[in-house]
């Protein structure tokens, strides 16, 4: 707020202002200082200022209800509840996403550490706002960094001899470290597993990127080593993709469904910094970045438009920025509907 | 609390720590109740709002996104859970027209030692604002006594800024004779009065 605005304030002014308001009422002593400032300024205001204050202070000469008496009362009855729902919980295991069920039938291994996992109460989980970004440190003090709106499962009690797994919703990027030194001869607690929702991943010391959407999984490998394991749910064979450094793949219904060499892969986990970076992107998967993990409502007029190439690359760090160029280059109109909504149309 | 703390104490909560459930109980209890008791004097009801509004922050906490302000989102969610609460009761003994849905009401303090034009300036103000419709005095309350800004006014009551600004507008119209007659009272209180000014 600029000084020179307080110059033509009037009575009503004042109580409309929010910042006057906040300090007029104690909450925020640091406003003092700015506040002496305008009365030094214009003194002529200091009576309507004075004013204002007294008006505030005798609306706020209210009773006000505590309710002390219950407090201890409804604390319990709280607790009561929680533990009832809590309860059939861990036993039916609601909180667990029902492909890690799905992935414990499939094979013999992981049915035998998810049936563990499901006793031990050494569950941690660990999931993100839209727009957050977070890093978690593992056991083994390997790094993942969870993309907005993303879920990240694992046991907190890893010790030097168990199978390493973690089960992820969303977008994630993986730097495991790296135990084995021998490529041929791995044992039991040198294995990293991450389960996915149509894919199982297993590591030897690498760093990769995940991003598990509601129709695919895709994986970009930046170091390092990766073997796919696809399990396929009706016949008891399994399919193994191994992936090497560049190599960026998509999976659905546990089948392979695209496999390409990328030139820079390191780009798959531009969101780290919060950058947006896109090749030869379809609008599509733009519009599928600001829904899944920004928060974002958009409605595209003619669905056409989804299908639209943006050639060549895009490197922004902000959404605006994004959206800037998106209506540049397609021509396109982007309506802000409120903060998080935005109407695509041809322009 | 500061935003930090505030914020530590939330994500602490999401990651399902007990302790800091229990804190955000003890930190909010008075302040929830309080703002309850402005829509309804039936104290069971209050309490079971906040039974179910705390009951569902903890089966919901790995889900919930971190809200910028956890006092407004509770305050948010208190006004649901009652007034859900309140529609059923309305049902079973008599149906409230659409533009008096609910009822908003403040109570003065009476115990505080006022000085006569103090207290002068509290009776209009009291008279004034209790003549308002509940949305409009929500809004003088949010404001004048919560410290909300507009922005956060829209986020509590659920409706958007620019009704906030109108109903703001609506409230000020509506107390702006008392405003200019206060103002006149405020005037003759400001100047200095030479005998008091012996006295004391």
């Amino acid at each position: 707020m600029q000084m020179k605005e307080y110059e033509k304030y009037t009575l009503s002014d004042f109580l409309e202002d929010d910042s006057f308001v906040r300090w007029a009422i104690n909450a925020e002593p640091d406003a003092n200082v700015f506040w002496k400032e305008v009365i030094n300024t214009y003194p002529e205001k200091e009576e309507i200022m004075t004013q204002a204050v007294e008006i505030i202070t005798a609306y706020r000469s209210q009773d006000s209800f505590a309710n002390e008496m219950g407090r201890q009362q409804l604390w319990n009855r709280i607790q009561a509840d929680v533990k009832r729902e809590e309860e059939p919980v861990a036993m039916r295991g609601k909180s667990i996403p029902l492909y890690m069920k799905v992935a414990a039938a499939t094979t013999l291994l992981v049915s035998a550490s998810a049936a563990y996992w499901f006793l031990a109460d050494h569950r941690e989980s660990v999931h993100t706002a839209y727009n957050e970004v977070t890093k978690v440190v593992l056991p083994d003090h390997s790094v993942v960094t969870l993309n907005g709106n993303s879920t990240l499962y694992y046991n907190d009690n890893w010790t030097d001899g168990t199978l390493r797994e973690v089960w992820l919703e969303g977008e994630a990027f993986f730097n495991v470290k790296h135990i084995n030194k021998d490529t041929l001869n791995i044992r039991e607690g040198e294995r990293f597993l991450v389960h996915g929702r149509d894919v199982e991943i297993e590591v030897l010391g690498t760093s990769f990127n995940v991003r598990d959407q509601a129709d695919k999984t895709d994986v970009t490998l930046i170091t390092g080593k990766v073997k796919v394991v696809l399990a396929s749910p009706s016949e008891d064979t399994m399919t193994n993709v191994i992936m090497l450094p560049g190599d960026y793949a998509e999976f659905a219904n546990q089948n392979l469904i695209a496999k390409k060499k990328l030139e820079k892969p390191q780009q798959s986990a531009a969101w780290i910094n919060q950058d947006f970076v896109f090749t030869d992107a379809l609008l599509k998967e733009i519009v599928r970045t600001l829904v899944q993990y920004h928060g974002y409502t958009v409605d595209v007029k003619d669905n056409k438009l989804l299908n639209l190439k943006i050639e060549g690359e895009i490197n922004v760090s902000s959404i605006p920025e994004l959206l800037a160029t998106v209506s540049a280059t397609l021509e396109l109109n982007v309506e802000q509907k409120s903060e998080k909504h935005i109407v695509l149309s041809k322009k | 609390m500061h935003a930090e703390q505030e914020q530590s104490i939330w994500n602490a909560f999401k990651r399902g720590e007990w302790h800091a459930y229990s804190r955000l109980y003890e930190e909010y209890y008075r302040r929830l109740n309080n703002y309850g008791y402005k829509f309804t004097r039936d104290v069971a009801l209050i309490e079971d709002a906040i039974q179910d509004l705390f009951v569902k922050l903890w089966t919901n906490r790995e889900t919930l996104s971190t809200p910028t302000s956890v006092k407004n989102y509770l305050y948010k969610a208190l006004r649901h859970s009652l007034f859900r609460k309140l529609k059923t009761q309305s049902k079973l003994s008599f149906s409230a027209s659409d533009d008096y849905d609910y009822t908003f009401e403040v109570s003065y303090d009476n115990q505080l030692i006022l000085r006569e034009e103090q207290q002068h300036m509290q009776d209009m103000i009291k008279e004034v604002v209790s003549k308002l419709p509940p949305r409009q005095q929500e809004i003088v309350y949010l404001r004048f006594y919560e410290g909300l800004s507009y922005e956060e006014v829209g986020e509590v009551m659920s409706i958007h800024i620019n009704s906030v600004y109108k109903l703001w507008y609506k409230a000020l119209d509506n107390l702006k004779d008392t405003l200019h007659y206060l103002v006149c009272l405020l005037w003759c209180l400001c100047l200095p009065k030479p005998e008091t000014a012996v006295l004391s």
